[in-house]
């Protein structure tokens, strides 16, 4: 089978899995804080969320763009899951010899999380501020990734059931963790050395960006070519034709944004394609959201309508693992760092 | 539901080791013509006009790259010189004189044209010693290019031809100008009864051409009026009639080249270089916002590259990357000012720079066509008219 057959068997396979996803009967579910069970056990009966482990753990073996690309297709579906999550969780649980918990897993990257300071002492890391948790009554752990410079520090924190809740931007529920110097023993891989392991957050939640992106382009060119005023199709109108021509152009960059993080997953210096990518991706979210509701008009802005599952993740999602601010400057730091002389060998060096 | 079903093709491409490989090599030749002289960064980057530059490039055999060696060219592939062509760009090179020759008056004669212009006009161009401009657009006609009126009639062996090109970049000193006009009345059908003749510019009679200089106080554009003008049977570039498959074919190969977002790196460039590593967070994060949108511009040009060389016609994806593309190249400027004000920068050079570059940035989003243009042609590739 050769790699373009792999790739789209398997986002076939993931598109007939989460086909039903959308629908109003689980999303809103998922708002009275049903967990989807049935779809969580069709994922793990396929083996989604050990994608990214080796083959010898029942990992699947295929490279990063190919293990990656079914978060795309979750983003397309709005999957109310943690499969990204615990998909590298068990990933970094692996690399560090924690064995992971049955079940889906939370996941945080302190040094992309603005409301949580983490401070490393020796292996120990101790956690101070607040966390907006997705799931927490449903998942068993929340796993934690602190990158340094020579080594990834992972730790895995049980969580207690129970305590009051709320739903985050995406109307998925969840509980604001408070954390009050609490430790955690911190295991060290050095396989993910560097910031690599952001990398990996930044580069998964570009694939599911993009795959929320593809999703809503498609349902605004539906609506457009649907909805009729004045006796003729909205999409007939140049003004409206505009505004789909920009959101496809933005939609057109992450995607190929999102392959290319992945792609540079395993280069030592791909953390500027990663950074760049994720920020592009982060800044489109927005703009496509809006550009979707607009092409919408009244309809879309209902809860009624499927787009808010879409536009509520994209605005939920821009901001995790990095938001554009975050990747901007440390993209920018590493430009600036290499003076005028470097731009272009940096730009052209992948 | 089922999976989204719109499919923009931006193929995951990388450019091949022999495409790297030449990257080196023309980074070193640039490097010792740059220290003999024979060229300099230019103020108007690849638009700079250095015949001795043209020549030094096509001695060397970088000019005609992917033609037939049979008229000179390098039989190289489109990806090889995709990355020859953003080296040029990055270091802004003047590469004006043969940059329309070699970009696609070359590719047109190649494509379209008889033998025996194939091996008049060739090999000039492969040497860097024949320039050409383009004669497209008229005072009438630039968006809507098929409704031209410049005239062509039949007078004996030959044709006679009146009308008025405009923007025609070059026509005062090029060699050549192909020349797009009506030889058939105008009919029903708006794109029959166009054709396209090579106009030697320094030997036909009741030619005219005025310069236009621009609000940057350039002259590159040109008003070139044919007043009954003979031009001999043997410029006609290929059958007539054809020109309007001609023009769709010149204009959609390099709609998504690097020229698109690199014509002004050297802002980007210039701008770190002053700044450094003591500027602001919010400079960074400018910087960086920058610079993640040329990595993916780059990336999706180079996938429609790929596309390209494969014989396909990708025409939204070409759209979208110049929309995009030209975009970036407006914003550029706007964001080194105000960077540039928020850090206090008083690098002459620099801000001199910066305000030219504010003053030719109109043009990105209306030459080649213009985003209006762009952006319903990809709504039409997107099913909506």
């Amino acid at each position: 089978m050769d790699h373009q057959q792999i790739r789209r068997l398997l986002i076939e396979n993931a598109a007939r899995l989460f086909a039903d996803a959308p629908d109003a009967e689980v999303q809103e579910g998922v708002e009275q804080s049903r967990f989807p069970q049935d779809l969580w056990n069709a994922i793990e009966d396929n083996g989604l969320g050990d994608a990214l482990l080796p083959e010898s753990a029942g990992g699947s073996g295929f490279d990063f763009p190919d293990a990656l690309s079914p978060l795309r297709v979750a983003g397309a579906f709005a999957l109310p899951l943690p499969l990204m999550e615990t998909m590298l969780a068990r990933r970094f649980l692996h690399d560090v010899g924690i064995s992971a918990p049955e079940g889906p897993l939370a996941l945080v990257f302190v040094d992309t999380s603005p409301t949580l300071q983490c401070q490393r002492k020796g292996s120990l890391l101790s956690l101070d501020g607040r966390l907006r948790l997705a799931w927490a009554n449903d998942v068993d752990s929340l796993v934690v990734v602190k990158a340094t410079r020579k080594e990834t520090l992972v730790g895995r924190m049980k969580l207690k059931r129970g305590g009051d809740g709320g739903f985050n931007m995406a109307g998925e529920p969840c509980r604001d963790l408070e954390l009050d110097d609490v430790t955690l023993d911190g295991r060290s891989s050095d396989f993910w050395t560097g910031e690599s392991a952001l990398w990996l957050g930044a580069a998964a939640r570009t694939q599911m960006i993009a795959g929320a992106l593809d999703r809503v382009l498609d349902l605004s060119i539906e609506h457009a070519q649907g909805r009729e005023q004045f006796g003729r199709a909205i999409a007939k109108f140049q003004a409206v034709q505009h505004l789909v021509a920009q959101m496809a152009s933005e939609v057109a960059a992450v995607g190929v944004a999102a392959e290319s993080a992945a792609h540079a997953l395993t280069r030592d210096d791909g953390g500027l394609e990663v950074g760049a990518a994720k920020a592009r991706a982060s800044e489109a979210a927005d703009k496509v959201a809006r550009l979707a509701h607009q092409v919408h008009a009244a309809i879309g802005y209902t809860r009624e309508h499927v787009l808010h599952r879409f536009t509520r993740r994209l605005w939920l999602w821009r901001d995790l693992e990095g938001d554009e601010l975050f990747w901007q400057e440390r993209v920018g730091r590493a430009v600036l760092a290499g003076g005028g002389e470097e731009v272009w060998p940096l730009l052209s060096r992948s | 539901m089922r999976a989204p079903q719109t499919h923009l093709r931006f193929p995951h491409t990388v450019l091949p080791p022999s495409a790297e490989e030449l990257r080196v090599e023309f980074r070193e030749f640039l490097a010792r013509e740059k220290e003999a002289g024979t060229w300099e960064r230019s103020r108007k980057s690849w638009g700079g006009w250095k015949p001795g530059f043209s020549k030094a490039l096509g001695e060397a055999g970088y000019l005609g790259l992917t033609w037939p060696k049979e008229y000179g060219g390098g039989e190289r592939t489109y990806l090889e010189r995709y990355a020859l062509t953003e080296e040029l760009l990055a270091a802004g090179a003047p590469s004006g004189f043969h940059w329309i020759a070699d970009r696609q008056s070359g590719p047109v004669i190649l494509r379209f044209g008889t033998e025996e212009q194939k091996q008049r006009y060739l090999p000039g161009i492969v040497a860097g010693e024949t320039s050409f401009c383009i004669g497209m657009s008229e005072p009438d006609s630039g968006s809507d290019l098929a409704s031209v009126r410049t005239r062509a009639v039949r007078d004996g062996d030959g044709w006679r031809v009146t009308g008025t090109k405009i923007w025609t970049s070059n026509a005062h000193r090029a060699d050549y100008c192909i020349l797009f006009c009506r030889t058939e009345e105008p009919s029903d059908k708006r794109h029959a009864g166009l054709s396209q003749f090579i106009v030697d510019l320094k030997a036909t009679e009741g030619l005219t051409v005025r310069p236009i200089f621009n609000i940057a106080g350039s002259h590159d554009f040109n008003e070139v009026v044919f007043d009954n003008s003979y031009l001999p049977n043997d410029c006609l570039l290929g059958e007539p009639g054809n020109g309007w498959e001609q023009v769709t074919s010149e204009l959609s190969f390099e709609r998504a080249g690097p020229d698109r977002f690199l014509t002004n790196l050297a802002v980007l460039s210039d701008l770190v270089g002053v700044l450094g590593k003591s500027a602001s967070p919010e400079s960074a994060r400018a910087i960086g916002r920058l610079f993640s949108h040329l990595s993916v511009l780059r990336k999706a040009s180079i996938s429609v590259a790929g596309l390209l060389e494969a014989g396909e016609l990708p025409n939204v994806e070409s759209a979208i990357v110049k929309d995009l593309g030209t975009a970036f190249q407006q914003e550029l400027p706007a964001i080194a000012r105000a960077v540039a004000s928020a850090e206090r920068v008083s690098d002459a050079a620099l801000l001199d720079l910066i305000e030219n570059a504010i003053l030719v940035s109109p043009a990105y989003t209306i030459q080649g066509g213009t985003t209006e243009i762009l952006r319903g042609i990809i709504a039409r590739g997107l099913r909506l008219r």
